[in-house]
């Protein structure tokens, strides 16, 4: 809709358009027009004709004038109300031969959901507003099945909430064929944060939305234990640590590994499977590297109360999801599966932490989190599908 | 004496418990790399295995590894025969000495 601009929006520039693939989710990044009494660029650059330059408006860049006949102009008139008809009724637009969805406006259409991201978008930091916001985009799915996800007001990023966002689009496009479309946000910091993250090449885009960084281990994601990718983790947070060049972090290697297995055998049951979804962004001048790893399956206290030993099962039924974490965390259950030489995963890696190979070690799962560094168990303001694990290298 | 440098005549890098949870994993090192030795319940000569040059080993890795030989052919033999040799983690020979030791108990 060309007259659904927010003054909010005027001005900043988005690079490409994405479209909604399989998963239905569309993240829009180009605006080829500022509203509706502006003359529009309809086609490409290489449609560039030798008709004069005007401009739309004193003081305003000045636009080419593309049509000059009273004749093309109804047509191109007619043929914009054509498409716009199509895109509200959902169909793709008739030069997209490879299902692109071409939006060429920023706001919503009609028939939209707008949802607002928060500023700070960090689960561990924000985790009142990111779980609202989560919440209000899967409810809207659900509802209306096209949400609009405003990033432009997005300050800063953060590992975990990007990993969490990827991992509501596959909730969503495993449940059924809904449309998520969304903006980038306008900091520079952020959008750069969200377009070196690899985010975008885990939504379909037409557009050239990616950047690499050396300072961002781009999101990756599988069902299987990947030591290859544990080991470029490993790798790449030595690369930007403060550490002694023979420091060897086995102990997260060998974290890593039990995080994916767990996901792997435990997180999803038996009669689904699941993903994880991982990534790191290096913070040089704190000489950190923020690290994220999360799943979206049952949740480690869903898990252990499923099949609770004897031992164990007041506490498992009766205690709540922080208090089963905590425990967990501190190697006070045996595993799941209730063999004695098994079940070293979680306390491993609070081990890392005591050993001072990472810091800041968080986990949510469910309506609990735990912070680990002071022990800090809290229950979260709404519910977390799956379960998160965050840390910093130090 | 039969000699295995996991790190190079295995993997690098180690993975999880089962073939089924992904490449490299403590069940195929030893399906691959152990089993074969312990064949012949006659042979008792020394299979000494180099811990260094890999990435890490996941606990899943070596209780499978070790610890699911033992329960194949028994802690006793499996001390016996098995040395191990790791400088860069001084805690990993008596890791995999516990999850032998164990394998034992039920």
């Amino acid at each position: 809709m060309l007259t659904d601009n927010p003054a909010a929006e005027r001005g900043w520039p988005i690079r490409g358009i994405v479209e909604a693939f399989h998963s239905g989710v569309t993240f829009f990044a180009d605006r080829l027009a500022l509203s509706r009494s502006e003359p529009r660029a309809v086609e490409s650059a290489s449609n560039e004709s030798s008709a004069p330059i005007i401009s739309a408006r004193p003081g305003a860049p000045p636009m080419k004038k593309l049509y000059s006949t009273a004749e093309y102009a109804r047509r191109v008139k007619k043929r914009q109300e054509r498409e716009l008809k199509a895109r509200r009724r959902g169909a793709h637009s008739p030069k997209s031969a490879d299902h692109t969805i071409v939006r060429k406006y920023s706001p919503p259409l009609s028939g939209q959901r707008r949802v607002q991201a928060p500023v700070e978008f960090s689960l561990i930091k924000n985790q009142s507003e990111m779980l609202a916001f989560y919440d209000e985009v899967y409810e809207q799915a659900h509802r209306r099945r096209r949400v609009w996800i405003d990033l432009s007001r997005v300050e800063s990023f953060s590992a975990d909430a990007i990993l969490y966002m990827l991992s509501l689009f596959e909730s969503l496009g495993a449940e059924g064929n809904y449309s998520v479309s969304g903006n980038v946000p306008k900091a520079e910091p952020a959008r750069r944060v969200l377009t070196q993250s690899g985010f975008f090449k885990h939504v379909s885009t037409a557009g050239t939305s990616h950047a690499s960084s050396p300072d961002v281990l781009e999101v990756k994601s599988g069902t299987l234990v990947e030591p290859v990718i544990a080991k470029a983790v490993v790798d790449f947070a030595a690369l930007h640590r403060q550490r002694p060049a023979d420091s060897r972090p086995q102990g997260v290697y060998r974290t890593l590994i039990e995080c994916m297995a767990n996901t792997k055998n435990h997180a999803y049951g038996e009669k689904r499977a699941g993903k994880w979804w991982l990534m790191a962004l290096a913070e040089r001048d704190k000489g950190r590297v923020q690290f994220a790893f999360l799943d979206n399956g049952k949740g480690i206290p869903s898990t252990l109360r499923k099949n609770p030993s004897e031992r164990f099962r007041d506490l498992v039924l009766l205690g709540r999801d922080e208090q089963l974490i905590e425990s967990a965390l501190l190697g006070e259950f045996r595993t799941r599966t209730g063999q004695r030489y098994r079940g070293k995963g979680l306390p491993g890696i609070v081990s890392e932490q005591t050993s001072g190979e990472i810091a800041d070690l968080c986990v949510v799962a469910n309506r609990g989190c735990v912070r680990c560094r002071d022990w800090q168990s809290t229950q979260l303001p709404g519910k977390f599908n799956g379960t998160l694990l965050s840390w910093d290298f130090v | 004496m039969h000699k295995i440098v996991i790190a190079r005549d295995f993997s690098a890098t180690p993975g999880a418990r089962y073939e089924t949870d992904g490449p490299f994993s403590g069940q195929a090192f030893r399906r691959a790399q152990l089993e074969p030795l312990f064949a012949d319940a006659s042979d008792e000569s020394v299979i000494d295995i180099m811990l260094d040059g890999t990435a890490g080993y996941a606990t899943s890795f070596l209780e499978e590894a070790f610890g699911g030989l033992a329960r194949m052919y028994g802690s006793e033999r499996c001390r016996r025969r098995l040395h191990f040799t790791s400088t860069e983690d001084s805690l990993l020979v008596s890791e995999i000495e516990d999850y032998i030791n164990d394998a034992s108990i039920k």
